[in-house]
């Protein structure tokens, strides 16, 4: 070996690994903290004030780490790049997220305890018996792997279909079901699940609201479709970090024909004559645009040409559901229980419509305890 | 602070260079005391004092052994006293667990650099050093403070009073540097992630999936020591100090006598030096020397903590030493190298189980998972998810305890020809390196324990 050539390889190494850490450093300094991230969808930590505490007991060190990570120049890059390599060394599971074939991410499908399970159909058939005489419906939504199916190999996923059929078997005389799995399947719809996000899609909400008005004796309306963002990039992506690229279109579904609404958010004390909040549309989380996200409360009057009104309790899957219901209730009052403080029982009693409805998507329905207890 | 840190990187670093390099060179030594200092007081302030207590404790020592030059029986004194403070304060910090004192950072390394400075004092072997700004930097200088390798005193001697750091000799250090962090970062943490969702599962876990966990933990304990080693002699020789090598591919090793000479050489140097020579090694007959291997492992044991699986870990060692010795050596030498191999990872493999597990009966525990098929069965989905949505770092972790790993190292570092596209390729391990840095939450370090 050429001792000199070999000297001036090291050499050129130690400079480049000194300019390294120098613009880095430099960098850092320079360019201001941001407050949030949009890809990750969180609040980004800042600089943390040291204190004798803090200092004595470490907590100050962790912290400081974790703001340069949070702060770090170019931390969207870096993070996409590690990603990307995971991916392709063949990593199809991230926080829980799989990355199956087509760019598609899917949620696992959870296995509920049976304390859990035997609580929520129990709050079920409560809900309804309190009601005795008004008509009650569940509307259970499969999660994407459950009905797109593909998930990478050795996944460990419940069979949620089996589930969903415990659920139906469990339910009280009289409380009607809807079968969201067919409905969506029959339905022709091509794209029923955002890739990136857990949520299903407009249309494929569409195919559940006519399922929906089949079983409850409503006429379904009709709806025309516009595409509201070419940008959205969902919350599965943002937790695995999987297709952090990949942009997908949300699109809405406005009656064909006029009507016009007006919401009021009980607890926020605010009103709003519109289902969308388009500002949501420049925010990390896009689906929000559909009532601008989770309310414990949403009371909705409509113009619609009846007097019939429903109790909506539901998870977020409802949110771009619900657009679709203006049309056949003059009220309908939505509510999330987890949004809920304070005791739910008294909130339903609360309102004693004509109609009441359980929307949840599978996961969210076996994961919690829905009645919060 | 550690290394596989950003604030080690990009913070305390460049400014510790910038320092180092741009005042005038008198300023050296103490410029890497005071940055040494800092270094163990970020995140633990309060054991910083038990550090200069120790220091200076032994800088003394060694003054007034070095004065009663003349009088045998008052230099033993100064021997026996030393010993026993050095051990005692090793021994109420990191055995006197019903203290609940939480283990101070280093002391297992920093106070066995310490004896070798005295015992050697005492044999005659070096002389005292009477600078106090040298001998605190030999105690605490944090590219070797908190993980090792233990530097022995004789080593270094002259280097803490004169060095020469030249761009090159900078450069080659920044090449050890990058290789001991992209073991640590990419592939330790990567595998130990593999290895805690594993035994994170409290119910039992199928045969093949308690194998897989087993040998992530051998990599990952293999890339988190010898990283840091790596990163402690690449950043040595940053400012001029010449460390000796700790980790000779110990997975290469065909023997378990092999693999001791090739794994955390500078603990079983120190063992041999301090313990097992003095007690009369192998010069008063089998019996003895039996004896000593005893000794010396059950120590080796315990070093590395406090529990019984760690004393019967060092023991379970000396049973294959000394058999390996005595009886089998002679039988190994006839079976074909490949067979030689596995016996050695196996034999290393099950020692691992002791090792990690938190008691010895959850080590059995472990085992029996490993040699029978439980209520799991054979091999499950999580048996085939940690294999295949990882199976290129198990090929480039396998690969980088494999001499082709250094052979093609080695290659690279002579291509004279496009030298400058193996220096990008460095640098690109340093990108992902910081990348997994920023992003991955699992980030620990194993013999920080220790």
């Amino acid at each position: 070996m050429n001792k000199k050539y070999r000297g001036s390889f090291d050499r050129h190494l130690g400079i480049l690994f000194t300019a390294v850490l120098a613009v880095f450093l430099i960098v850092n300094i320079l360019v201001p903290d941001r407050e949030n991230s949009f890809t990750e969808n969180r609040v980004l930590a800042g600089l943390p004030k040291p204190s004798a505490y803090t200092l004595a007991s470490g907590t100050f060190a962790d912290d400081f780490e974790t703001y340069l990570s949070d702060q770090f120049a170019g931390r969207d890059t870096f993070r996409n790049a590690i990603s990307f390599v995971r991916w392709v060394g063949g990593n199809r599971e991230e926080h829980g997220v799989y990355s199956a074939p087509g760019g598609q991410l899917l949620e696992a499908l959870k296995e509920p305890s049976e304390e859990v399970l035997a609580a929520n159909i129990a709050f079920l058939n409560d809900t309804a018996a309190a009601r005795s005489g008004k008509r009650t419906t569940v509307l259970l939504v499969p999660d994407a792997g459950a009905v797109l199916g593909h998930y990478p190999a050795f996944a460990v996923n419940a069979d949620q279909a089996a589930l969903f059929e415990q659920v139906k078997e469990g339910l009280s005389e009289g409380i009607g079901w809807v079968d969201t799995a067919a409905a969506l399947k029959d339905s022709g719809v091509k794209k029923l699940y955002y890739k990136t996000d857990h949520h299903w899609t407009t249309a494929a909400a569409q195919a559940a609201y006519d399922s929906y008005c089949a079983a409850v004796g409503l006429t379904p309306g009709e709806f025309d479709f516009y595409t509201v963002s070419r940008s959205f990039n969902g919350q599965l992506s943002s937790i695995s970090g999987f297709c952090m690229l990949e942009r997908e279109t949300i699109e809405i579904a406005t009656p064909a024909e006029e009507e016009s609404v007006v919401l009021t958010y009980t607890d926020e004390k605010k009103k709003k004559a519109t289902l969308y909040d388009r500002e949501k549309l420049t925010s990390s989380d896009q689906y929000a645009v559909f009532l601008g996200g989770n309310s414990s409360i949403i009371d909705i009057s409509t113009t619609a040409k009846t007097d019939r009104s429903l109790l909506l309790v539901k998870d977020s899957f409802a949110n771009c559901f619900i657009p679709f219901l203006t049309g056949n209730y003059s009220r309908i009052v939505v509510v999330d229980p987890r949004y809920v403080t304070g005791s739910l029982n008294s909130v339903l009693e609360r309102y004693p419509t004509d109609d009441l409805l359980f929307l949840y998507s599978g996961n969210t329905f076996f994961e919690n305890s829905i009645s919060g207890q | 602070m550690v290394f596989s840190s950003l604030t080690f990187l990009f913070v305390f670093l460049p400014v510790v260079f910038a320092a180092y390099f741009l005042l005038p060179k008198s300023f050296r030594n103490y410029v890497l005391l005071a940055a040494s200092v800092f270094f163990y007081a970020w995140g633990e302030p309060v054991y910083i004092i038990l550090m200069v207590l120790s220091l200076l404790f032994n800088y003394f020592v060694g003054r007034e052994m070095e004065e009663k030059d003349d009088n045998p029986a008052a230099r033993k004194k100064c021997l026996l006293f030393a010993l026993a403070v050095n051990l005692g304060l090793l021994a109420v910090f990191k055995y006197c667990t019903f203290l609940h004192l939480s283990l101070p950072i280093g002391i297992s390394f920093y106070t066995f650099q310490a004896l070798s400075y005295v015992i050697d004092l005492y044999i005659g072997k070096i002389r005292a050093q009477k600078s106090l700004t040298a001998f605190a930097l030999y105690i605490c200088m944090f590219p070797q403070l908190i993980a090792g390798p233990i530097v022995r005193y004789i080593d270094v001697e002259k280097q803490l009073k004169n060095r020469t750091v030249t761009l090159a000799s900078f450069g080659s250090g920044v090449r050890l540097f990058l290789v001991g962090l992209g073991k640590k970062v990419l592939l330790a943490n990567a595998v130990g992630a593999v290895f805690a969702l594993i035994t994170g599962r409290a119910a039992s876990i199928a045969t093949l999936t308690a194998w897989v966990g087993a040998i992530a933990y051998m990599l990952q304990i293999y890339f988190d020591f010898s990283g840091y080693s790596d990163m402690a002699i690449g950043l040595g020789r940053m400012f001029g100090f010449k460390f000796n090598t700790n980790f000779e591919l110990p997975y290469t090793a065909v023997t378990i006598t092999d693999f001791w000479h090739r794994w955390h050489i500078s603990l079983s140097t120190w063992f041999r030096e301090y313990v097992y020579i003095p007690l009369g090694g192998n010069r008063k007959g089998v019996p003895r020397q039996i004896l000593n291997l005893l000794i010396v492992w059950g120590l080796t044991g315990i070093w590395h903590g406090a529990g019984l699986n760690f004393l019967f870990w060092g023991l379970y060692y000396a049973g294959f030493l000394i058999l390996e010795k005595f009886v089998l050596a002679r039988f190994l030498e006839k079976l074909p190298a490949l067979l030689r191999h596995l016996y050695a990872l196996l034999i290393v493999l099950v020692g691992w189980v002791f090792f990690f597990s938190e008691s010895l009966s959850g080590a059995f525990t472990y085992l029996k998972s490993m040699f029978t098929v439980g209520a799991s069965g054979f091999a499950d989905a999580l048996t085939g998810s940690s294999v295949f949505y990882h199976w290129l770092l198990w090929i480039a972790a396998v690969f980088a305890c494999t001499t082709a790993a250094r052979s093609l190292r080695k290659r690279l570092d002579k291509t004279r020809r496009r030298a400058w596209i193996v220096n990008i390729l460095y640098l690109v391990l340093f990108f992902l390196c910081i990348a997994s840095l920023i992003t991955e939450s699992y980030n620990p370090f194993l013999y920080f324990r220790f």
